[in-house]
């Protein structure tokens, strides 16, 4: 549990908190534009991404991109109330375990950020890897035609 | 993503740290670089359109950024697999004065640099995402009418 990680939430001053709060709402808000960006994406190569042979894995990456959309709204609206609640740090007559508490939480959303960046990261390229493939194809029977 | 350690911290980060920051910046930019060759292949795909429609200007210009971005890119994991070579000098037996020091002084500009290089490509990327969704927007309305 003591990693780097967790050692720099307890070192960092309650500006540093802040600021990564907001770097963590702005990344999250980036990565919905992309997902936006993504769902049009599906939506242009929907036809070539059902008739193909890999069907049930087209289907299951699709799944897993509305999941992971659903489950951003809620990781964006932690971070939001994370935000919010900056003040029990910089309050002086505020009980000393609330800022514990805060730097505790921080440090559990800051794993669960990251995490969450990694998974979709991995949804993304999968999704990249298959779009590529459907482009390569759609060029292939231009050509026969 | 940033996965790296912040800043202020390179100052006491042991060999050991300064290895697992090149190794993860190292694979970001792997990541960072399939989905530029996957957006090159995007525009590419979708040049005709670009070109015809009043955003020829943009086209020209999102054409330009990507292989910048995509020379940047090359470049910056080059230096960032030599220094994260380089750390061996640091563990032999041969002391050279302030090499420690010289050593994070570039960990600390390549770090840097990484970041600077995300955050161009995620202008980049907003561009793009939404010239795509002006041309999709776009494909549907000549499929209606």
């Amino acid at each position: 549990m003591k990693n780097i990680t967790y050692k720099i939430v307890q070192w960092s001053t309650p500006e540093e908190l802040y600021s990564e709060c907001l770097e963590w709402a702005s990344q999250l808000k980036f990565i919905k534009d992309e997902q936006r960006f993504l769902d049009n994406l599906i939506k242009e190569y929907t036809v070539s991404l059902i008739s193909e042979d890999a069907y049930n894995d087209s289907l299951k990456l699709v799944g897993e991109l509305n999941t992971e959309e659903k489950e951003l709204s809620k990781l964006f609206k932690r971070v939001k109330d994370h935000t919010n609640s900056i003040e029990v740090l910089l309050d002086a007559t505020a009980d000393e375990r609330k800022g514990a508490a805060y730097r505790e939480i921080h440090y559990y959303l800051k794993v669960d950020v990251f995490t969450y960046a990694k998974k979709y990261r991995e949804t993304k390229t999968a999704l990249f890897k298959k779009i590529k493939k459907l482009m390569k194809n759609e060029k292939r029977c231009h050509l026969l035609k | 993503m940033n996965t790296t350690t912040h800043f202020k911290y390179i100052e006491w980060r042991n060999t050991k740290g300064l290895h697992e920051d090149s190794i993860n910046a190292i694979s970001d930019l792997m990541f960072l670089k399939d989905e530029l060759h996957f957006l090159k292949d995007l525009v590419a795909e979708h040049t005709l359109e670009l070109m015809y429609g009043k955003s020829h200007e943009e086209a020209v210009k999102i054409g330009i950024a990507l292989h910048t971005l995509d020379d940047r890119l090359k470049n910056l994991l080059k230096d960032l697999v030599v220094h994260s070579n380089n750390l061996k000098v640091l563990t032999d037996d041969i002391d050279v004065p302030n090499e420690l020091q010289d050593y994070k002084n570039v960990h600390y500009k390549l770090m840097v640099e990484a970041m600077d290089f995300h955050t161009d490509l995620k202008k980049t990327k907003r561009i793009i995402f939404e010239m795509m969704a002006d041309i999709m927007k776009k494909s549907k309305q000549k499929k209606l009418s």
